[in-house]
């Protein structure tokens, strides 16, 4: 999965990037692999068990929650 | 190119609806029904109250803030700095509020339409879709769901006619029988629902009367909350609190019941097809509202290169935070109306108060 999710955003790097850098919008190409970046290291991150956003997430407020809902 | 659409009111309406109500019928009758029990209609109409005064303040911004959407009426009140951080939460929220819609419905398609697909494929599948369609921008997604949103709205008044010879109204009784506490806690968990659409204030600039910006949402949360009513009360009616709570989708349940002398069976599909296509366009337009919102905190000229890497975040957030649909049921449950309460309700009740007290207005 991790693989998978690596060469698709390389393939969206490409298909948006181009066009992009061919503009010359740099800022909206910064952006863009940051954001690829992230899904990236989200799932390398999982792949080394590293816990996910969400999970912090749910560590944080599930008590609160869980306090309050049956 | 910056989003140029404008939508009317009618498709205003239809978008908020095909939203509120794919997210708030496919899970939510039969959590709320184990939070509020035969009470759990009662919370829906509270619910409905609270998100129609809620809207009064979405409204009221739109207006003083006019060709505004909150991550840029967060910058005007707040300043940069803190106006960016601030109104990037926003966005955010819309792409976890598209990773639970999406991850459901996946779940549901697997269950019921496709049991020997990977659930990845009908993810990946699911993802494809509502980005292509989120890139394509608000008209687009605004005139799919004026088709959508009727059919759907349809679909749940017939539902509930077929159904309706099955319905027990003894079921339905003694109301408030454990006391007021379950009525009282149901009702915040159905409101977070209602109020994934604050969506509205992004709306609001693009559509071409503004100032029906209330009258759009009080519609659409009207008739989304009559859907969830109906779908929750006959699941009661008919199922029995007791077993309707542990029901993943009771809208699902209830269409299973439908058949017509053994000539025609297997309604539910017609129903779950309405229901995956409202869901994969109520995601497109949290895909669309995310990459908008994230554009104008970061000050691009174009949103749309944003639309498929934030599907791809909100794919893997799918694939690392719920590998089973337990968890994503757990995190429905108790952590999402935490998290909601605050973005919904305390971020924006701040935001009108901090306008309030700074005097801060709109310039356009």
């Amino acid at each position: 999965m991790t693989i998978l999710i690596v060469f698709t955003a390389l393939a969206i790097g490409l298909a948006e990037g181009i066009p992009l850098g061919k503009q010359g919008q740099r800022k909206e190409l910064v952006v863009m692999s940051t954001l690829l970046g992230m899904a990236v290291l989200l799932a390398v991150g999982y792949y080394l068990g590293l816990p996910s956003p969400l999970a912090l997430l749910e560590r944080l407020f599930e008590p609160i929650g869980k306090a309050i809902f049956k | 190119m910056p989003e140029k659409g404008i939508i009317n009111t009618k498709q205003f309406t239809w978008l908020l609806f095909v939203l509120i109500t794919t997210f708030a019928t496919m899970q939510l009758p039969g959590i709320l029904i184990m939070q509020a029990g035969r009470d759990a209609w009662l919370s829906v109409l509270g619910a409905w109250f609270l998100d129609v005064l809620l809207a009064l303040v979405y409204a009221y911004m739109g207006i003083r803030f006019p060709g505004e959407n909150f991550v840029q009426y967060s910058i005007t009140i707040l300043g940069e700095y803190l106006g960016r951080t601030v109104g990037i939460l926003f966005p955010l929220f819309f792409l976890l509020v598209c990773t639970i819609v999406l991850r459901g419905l996946s779940h549901v398609v697997n269950t019921v339409f496709l049991p020997n697909t990977p659930l990845y494929i009908i993810l990946v599948s699911s993802y494809l879709v509502s980005a292509l369609i989120g890139r394509k921008g608000i008209e687009v997604i605004a005139r799919m769901t004026e088709i959508l949103g009727p059919l759907f709205f349809l679909s749940i008044v017939t539902l509930s006619f077929l159904v309706l010879p099955s319905f027990h109204l003894a079921r339905l009784k003694p109301q408030f029988d454990e006391g007021v506490a379950p009525f009282l806690i149901g009702t915040p968990l159905i409101l977070t629902s209602f109020g994934v659409c604050i969506i509205m204030a992004m709306y609001i600039p693009h559509c071409n009367r503004p100032e029906n910006g209330f009258l759009a949402k009080f519609c659409a949360v009207s008739m989304g909350a009559l859907g969830v009513g109906l779908v929750t009360v006959l699941s009661v009616g008919i199922f029995g609190n007791e077993d309707a709570q542990y029901m993943f989708s009771s809208g699902l349940q209830l269409s299973k019941m439908i058949n017509f002398s053994n000539y025609f069976e297997r309604v539910e599909m017609i129903w779950l097809m309405i229901v995956v296509g409202s869901g994969i366009v109520g995601s497109s337009s949290l895909l669309w509202a995310f990459g908008e919102g994230l554009a104008q905190i970061v000050g691009l000229k174009t949103y749309q290169p944003l639309i498929y890497p934030g599907a791809l975040i909100s794919f893997v957030l799918c694939v690392v935070s719920f590998p089973s649909s337990l968890q994503q049921t757990g995190f429905y449950h108790y952590t999402f109306p935490i998290v909601a309460v605050f973005i919904e309700t305390g971020l924006e009740l701040f935001l009108f108060a901090a306008a309030l007290i700074l005097h801060k207005r709109g310039t356009a």
